[in-house]
């Protein structure tokens, strides 16, 4: 892969369900990338959480807007952003222990299984960003995979 | 875009079975709780939930799992996890679901607990 940032733009339907469009993109990814099996499965549930929090809670299931979800191929990782079109943001700490909150459970999952997440206002809506990096013995000094990695 | 879930239910001497297929999400709510019900019904202490054929799991359906398991507790039955792969038995702990129901390797492991 050369070292020159790939970016992949979704944009998937406010409606339940098409967070898998994203998680399956995000496997082809992650997968031409070298990432491990178990990583990309951390991967593809905390991108469903985040898909389906912008559907329900961002856009509120409004057909006519769109979850923009975006994969940067960067030097030994791969960031996520999604983005919706809410105007209510609340960005308060993950909880679980409330299981009517099933929302506050999501955002926990989703800290514990990547390596990096922020969530934030946007001028246009609501954006988590989520990182996660190639396990340094797979990554060679400029960043690029070891030849003996799986490609697609 | 969702597969919708499907749920049996096999009637043991010791336990009822609910085998599921499909994704446990929120629209999994009203079939699992229909489910569970039945299974209830039967008054066994032991109710074994089979995630073997399910491949999707997110917050909502965990959540929905949660309550299933509040609501067997108030009825003094037992619910026991089993079928779930590797990730999603990491998550089920991840978010306490394992402090609330014995997850299993197998269903065989599930049926010898049914019968201590």
């Amino acid at each position: 892969m050369s070292n020159e940032k790939q970016v992949i733009h979704l944009h998937i339907p406010s409606e339940l369900g098409y967070e898998k469009v994203a998680m399956g993109a995000a496997r082809s990814v992650a997968q031409k990338m070298g990432f491990s099996n178990d990583r990309i499965l951390d991967l593809q549930t905390a991108i469903a959480e985040a898909c389906t929090n912008a559907i329900e809670h961002g856009n509120r299931l409004n057909a006519a807007q769109r979850v923009e979800v975006v994969l940067t191929v960067e030097e030994g990782a791969l960031a996520v952003d999604v983005h919706d079109r809410g105007r209510d943001a609340q960005f308060a700490e993950p909880q679980i222990y409330d299981h009517n909150n099933h929302r506050g459970m999501g955002m926990y999952i989703i800290k514990q299984l990547v390596d990096e997440v922020q969530w934030s206002a946007q001028p246009h809506g609501g954006q988590v960003r989520m990182v996660i990096y190639l396990e340094p013995d797979t990554v060679v000094g400029n960043g690029s995979r070891l030849p003996e990695e799986p490609r697609l | 875009m969702s597969d919708e879930l499907q749920a049996a239910l096999r009637e043991l001497p010791q336990a009822t079975i609910i085998d599921l297929r499909g994704d446990v999400t929120s629209f999994a709510d009203a079939r699992l709780h229909t489910s569970f019900d039945s299974a209830s019904a039967r008054g066994l202490k032991y109710i074994i939930l089979n995630f073997a054929g399910v491949e999707y799991i997110n917050s909502a359906g965990i959540a929905t799992v949660i309550s299933i398991l509040s609501e067997a507790r108030s009825r003094a039955q037992q619910l026991l996890i089993v079928g779930l792969n590797d990730h999603y038995r990491k998550i089920f702990r991840m978010v306490g679901v394992a402090r609330y129901a014995e997850i299993f390797e197998s269903e065989a492991a599930a049926l010898d607990k049914t019968t201590e």
